[in-house]
């Protein structure tokens, strides 16, 4: 196994601040290397998006029924546009 | 390779324009409807009309891409605007339909809108959040195509839903290290992908 990088690389690669040739090397330590791959979990890193991820499932959620809608109304649409056969050729 | 990005970037929307075929526009739609039925459903339409506004709209878009002259300019969001244009309009459409079919004379979510676009604020930010929305979708089912299936669960599991790690890996049949790891390599990804998705304004 590799040597264990420092808090800085391991924080710039979180961050997505580490060139693509370290990231590999990188990776393969974090395979193998638990104290680090935990280390970098614990990084406050993409909370921000992570929250946003959790409201989009949220608001989501909320709306569930109609979406759940939208592949009936796809394929009308889909024959009011192009007609029944799925491989009739456009004129 | 600019070029070649450049290309690739505006390929849905390109291949909409001038009328497209059967797949292109299932995609299109696959990409559209989600936001255009939250949209429409936020601004109070029920299950069903939501349906007849979302079908409208994209209805309308497809006709007026296949009088398309040129392409939008994708660095002013005139796609996006284009789209909340018709989206807001037959949301309108659909609302003034009912008012008129039980005789109902109150205002409704978008009346101000439709009588002055200067008082469109809120119904346009209200688009603008979906529109963000829809871009973390689109990038969330891209990563999910793009990684192992095992790679995603234990993004969603751990990192989003907060699930012990320990579990996620035994739940996958995963190492610890790969739960943890994840994280950090799908939220890269999306970010990247949002990026991508700005800069081509579709
Ligand atoms: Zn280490």
């Amino acid at each position: 196994m590799s040597r264990c990088p420092d808090k800085e690389t391991l924080e710039r690669f979180a961050y997505g601040r580490l060139p693509d040739t370290e990231c590999a090397n990188l990776e393969a330590h974090l395979e193998s290397c638990r104290r680090c791959a935990a280390a970098l979990a614990r990084l406050p890193v993409g909370e921000e998006l992570l929250e946003r991820i959790r409201e989009l499932e949220r608001s989501r959620q909320e709306i569930a029924e109609s979406l759940s809608r939208l592949p009936a109304t796809e394929d009308k649409l889909a024959s009011t546009v192009f007609g029944r056969e799925d491989d009739k050729p456009r004129p | 390779m600019i070029l070649m990005i450049t290309t690739t970037n505006l390929s849905l929307l390109e291949r909409m324009r001038g009328g497209s075929d059967e797949r292109t526009w299932r995609e299109f739609f696959r990409t559209y409807s989600p936001m255009l039925m939250s949209f429409a459903r936020r601004l109070g339409l029920s299950d069903a009309d939501a349906d007849d506004a979302v079908q409208e709209t994209l209805l309308a878009v497809h006709a007026a891409f296949r009088k398309m002259p040129e392409p939008f300019d994708r660095t002013k969001g005139r796609f996006k605007s284009w789209l909340r244009g018709i989206a807001k309009h037959k949301v309108r459409d659909v609302q003034r339909r009912h008012q008129k079919d039980a005789r109902i004379e109150q205002h409704d979510v978008l009346a101000g809108a439709g009588a002055d676009p200067e008082t469109s604020s809120e119904v346009d930010a209200l688009f603008e959040l979906e529109w963000q929305r829809n871009l973390l979708a689109r990038a969330l089912e891209q990563v999910a195509r793009e990684v192992d299936p095992a790679v995603y669960q234990a993004f969603e599991l751990y990192a989003v839903h907060g699930n012990d790690p320990n579990k996620v890996a035994k739940l996958l049949g995963v190492s610890r290290n790969a739960v943890y790891i994840s994280k950090t390599r799908v939220l890269k990804r999306v970010s990247r992908i949002i990026v991508e998705l700005q800069e081509q304004g579709s």
